[in-house]
């Protein structure tokens, strides 16, 4: 029944023993031996959590056989006949779990978290952007709203073109910056940080474009 | 298998309801006598106090307009002023309750949304324990999967208020995947057009999850009702189902359809004959003769229609299929626009989706499964009845939670944005659509004052940028804060919506460690005071309206059984004797004498019983004596 491994790969995880039965795991996130579940996913690191190696790359397939297994076992309904405080610590480690996923499985949300657990700046301590940038969003924003009022189709793929570019450009930049985070590189932080900003402006604008516009809501 | 475990699943409808149970042969939907799942959401409330549920009350609508409730799914865990558009169709009273919550109005007595779904529920509820022979406490309830936090919430109130433990919500599509993913399918009526197109083998789904999840793509679900429309995106994988995202309107749905039909007529009305027809005994004629052109036209290619407006004044036109689908058009290109949202949202492309499922009574219209199967690029599966399958889904669901279903799993989504409103009138998201849940967010607040100890805060679900645009849900009041110096407490608050999509809120003073009290005054729907209240009632009025349904059966019966007796008497009493006579005489006047004197139905059950003992020997006889009748020789010889 229980024929998920749960087993972190990661081998400096610290056994855990499960509360109920004493077993000692690897990470694990429910007992394999009598199944309750274990108090160390809030606050976990993501990666751990999942298994997988720390760092920007991820492979996105792992990761959702990985999520899909932990959901199996710890989902409220799975504890559904439990006493309410099992079926509350199901919860929230459900949402503990979901949202270690969300993280993960977005490029943009995963260098965050890595920035965030190096002592990284965050979006609210450092707004600044690379170069012209600021500029440039306000020249698109005329553009697409020039275009979408013309209807010109052309114009506005173009522009989602154009981009999608500066999307990848930036993710591209973000990886490398990524890579020296462990060596204590101040200046990769800081720099992560502005083209996290910048990739945020990105995204936004792209997200805008593809937005079917929501009618008002009566 | 213990029977008190059983959990139902409910899909209560906004023009029918049904429900199913599971066991291990997989889910059943409870019919009636003529083999109808379907129970209508209709109640007719006599002049007697007599409340009728269903067909009957279906029936009855056009005769007694004001005391038939129907559609009452479209004002659940709304306000007043979010239904002002739904009123005008409603031939029944709505009011405006405490807060600008809703309230009908019957014959003077005002009931809450919650209070007339649970009678629905109620039925149900009753219907199942009738078809088990035991009673049934837990439920799985659906809901459209586009429902807010409010609409959830007052559903599971009107569950609570019918004496059962709502165990879960579920979303309709999800169910619907559910049913679809492990092979239910519900009675398949070919009558209704319900067809499996092709599809391929794969789809073609013989009862296990590897069936089916063996089609290759996401699924998409597009569940058009009676009242709302829902569209879900989801990964069938190995029986976990994980829903991507989902979109929907909830005020999107067949009723529309009809009440563009009813809103044509009353046009041509008003124009050939120079009268308004918009009485509410119109408005309900009206109304199932539109549901009937509607159906008529998803099979023929015209309907004639005819109403009669008395003193010899007779209109009549044919519609066409096409007319009919011009104006439909533009609600059912509003379902499509939610269909690009689902899948962009989803991160896709809709040739990426693998199947479209097709479920609701609506997704039965030619134009709709057209313009459909259109946007996705691809044929339909249609092989579900669209009726069932949602109950069919909320009762496997049932079973997973039972603990008796353990390869199969629903990860589902919030379908809305949740934030806070922020200074100046913003609304800060906490939580975006299509976010798995359970999910939570923690959000700092402080104080503005100094000693200030308690806070409030406006919690809204929606997509627009302004609070206003939102729907407010609750006001949480955080209270019992210890007094500090104006921004120092730091009060983290925590939004949890669990698997039921309902949001549960705490928070607490940093600081101090002190959990803070939370008073949640719900925007429409009930308080939890009050609809403990509504259930201690409604148990208390069941018991009475059992206790008086019973005595009058009782009653009845007495009748029934003492005149039959003074008959059998009239013609056998010379077999018994005359104090034998005297005796049973006497016990027919006592026991009539009880039955219209005691309210104790046991009592006069015993009386009864008893009764039926002492004229025994009596009918006995009688039955002799019948009997050496009919073989005496005929006195007439048959002739041949």
């Amino acid at each position: 029944m229980m024929d998920v491994h749960l087993t972190s790969q990661s081998d400096a995880a610290t056994p855990v023993r499960c509360s109920t039965c004493e077993m000692l795991h690897h990470a694990p996130l429910a007992c394999q031996d009598c199944h309750d579940l274990l108090d160390h996913v809030q606050g976990a690191d993501y990666f751990e959590l999942f298994g997988l190696p720390r760092g920007y790359h991820v492979d996105l397939a792992e990761l959702g056989r990985r999520y899909l297994s932990i959901s199996r076992n710890i989902h409220p309904d799975k504890f559904a006949a439990a006493g309410a405080e099992m079926q509350s610590f199901a919860l929230r480690m459900s949402a503990a779990v979901n949202k270690a996923h969300d993280v993960l499985r977005d490029p943009f949300l995963r260098a965050e978290y890595l920035l965030e657990s190096v002592g990284g700046p965050s979006a609210a301590q450092d707004k600044s952007v690379p170069g012209t940038l600021l500029a440039d969003v306000m020249t698109l924003r005329e553009e697409i709203e020039e275009a979408r009022d013309a209807g010109d189709t052309a114009a506005l793929q173009r522009i989602e073109n154009g981009l999608k570019r500066s999307q990848a450009d930036a993710l591209g930049r973000i990886e490398s910056l990524c890579s020296r985070l462990d060596t204590g590189d101040d200046a990769a932080k800081t720099q992560l940080r502005q083209n996290l900003n910048a990739l945020k402006y990105w995204n936004n604008l792209l997200s805008q474009l593809a937005s079917v516009p929501e009618s008002a809501k009566p | 298998m213990s029977t008190t475990d059983v959990i139902l699943g409910i899909d209560l409808g906004t023009t029918f309801s049904l429900v199913a149970y599971a066991d291990a042969q997989g889910p059943k939907l409870i019919r009636d006598a003529d083999g109808e799942a379907r129970l209508p959401s209709v109640l007719g409330f006599g002049a007697d106090g007599r409340v009728t549920i269903g067909w009957e009350a279906r029936r009855h609508a056009v005769e007694n307009p004001e005391h038939t409730v129907y559609s009452i799914k479209r004002l659940i865990g709304l306000g007043i002023d979010d239904v002002k558009k739904e009123l005008p169709h409603l031939p029944y009273h709505v009011e405006r309750g405490e807060r600008d919550t809703v309230r009908i109005e019957i014959d003077g007595k005002a009931r809450t949304p919650q209070e007339i779904s649970a009678m629905i529920l109620r039925e149900l509820k009753r219907r199942a324990e009738q078809h088990l022979g035991h009673p049934v406490r837990k439920a799985v309830i659906t809901v459209p999967a586009y429902f807010d936090d409010s609409q959830r919430q007052a559903t599971r109130d009107a569950g609570q208020i019918a004496g059962l433990e709502v165990v879960r919500i579920i979303n309709e599509p999800t169910a619907a995947a559910l049913a679809y993913g492990i092979g239910a399918r519900g009675n398949v009526d070919e009558k209704s057009g319900a067809r499996s197109l092709p599809v391929g083998d794969k789809s073609k789904c013989t009862g296990t999850v590897e069936a089916v999840s063996g089609a290759s793509g996401p699924i998409a679900v597009y569940d058009l009702g009676g009242g709302t429309f829902d569209v879900s995106i989801l990964r069938l994988t190995g029986g976990m189902f994980e829903v991507l995202s989902t979109h929907g309107d909830t005020h999107l749905g067949g009723d529309d359809f009809d009440r563009a039909i009813i809103t044509l007529v009353q046009a041509e009305v008003a124009e050939q004959f120079g009268i308004n027809i918009d009485s509410p005994a119109t408005k309900q004629a009206l109304r199932l003769f539109a549901e009937d052109v509607k159906i008529r036209l998803s099979v023929q290619d015209s309907a004639a229609l005819e109403l009669d407006l008395g003193s010899g004044r007779t209109y009549r036109r044919t519609i066409t299929r096409g007319e009919f689908e011009s104006i439909i058009a533009p609600l059912v290109e509003r379902s499509i626009d939610s269909c690009r949202r689902a899948v962009a949202d989803a991160k896709l492309q809709p040739l990426e989706i693998g199947q479209v499922v097709m479920v609701g009574g609506s997704s039965r219209i030619p134009l709709v499964r057209k313009r459909v199967a259109e946007y996705f690029g691809r044929p339909l599966y249609t092989a579900l009845n669209p009726d069932e399958v949602v109950a069919l889904g909320a009762a496997v669901q049932g079973q997973i939670l039972a603990g008796r279903r353990d390869d199969t799993l629903l990860l589902d989504v919030t379908p809305l944005s949740l934030g806070i409103e922020t200074m100046g009138g913003a609304m800060g998201k906490l939580i975006m659509r299509n976010t798995r849940i359970p999910c939570a967010a923690t959000e700092q607040f402080t104080t503005f004052m100094d000693g200030q100890t308690s806070v409030k805060i406006n919690v809204l679900q929606g997509e627009r940028e302004l609070a206003a645009d939102c729907r407010s849900l609750a006001a949480f009041d955080l209270r019992g804060i210890p007094p500090m110096p104006a921004g120092i407490p730091k009060i983290a608050v925590q939004f949890l919506i669990d698997a039921n999509g309902i949001l549960n809120v705490s928070a607490r003073e940093e600081r101090s460690g002190v959990e803070a009290q939370i008073q949640v005054i719900p925007a429409h729907g009930l308080t939890r005071e009050e609809v403990a209240r509504i259930e201690a009632e409604s148990i208390a009025h069941a018991r009475d309206d059992m206790t008086a349904h019973r005595l009058i059966d009782l009653r009845n019966q007495v009748e029934f059984d003492t005149h039959k007796t003074e008959q059998t008497l009239a013609r056998h009493g010379d077999l018994l004797s005359a104090p034998e006579r005297d005796e049973l005489l006497a016990e027919i006047d006592s026991l009539r004498h009880m039955a219209a004197t005691t309210t104790d139905c046991d009592a006069l059950f015993m009386a009864l019983d008893k009764f039926g003992k002492k004229t025994l020997p009596l009918a006995n006889l009688a039955i002799t004596a019948a009997l050496r009748e009919a073989s005496a020789p005929r006195e007439t010889p048959i002739r041949r």
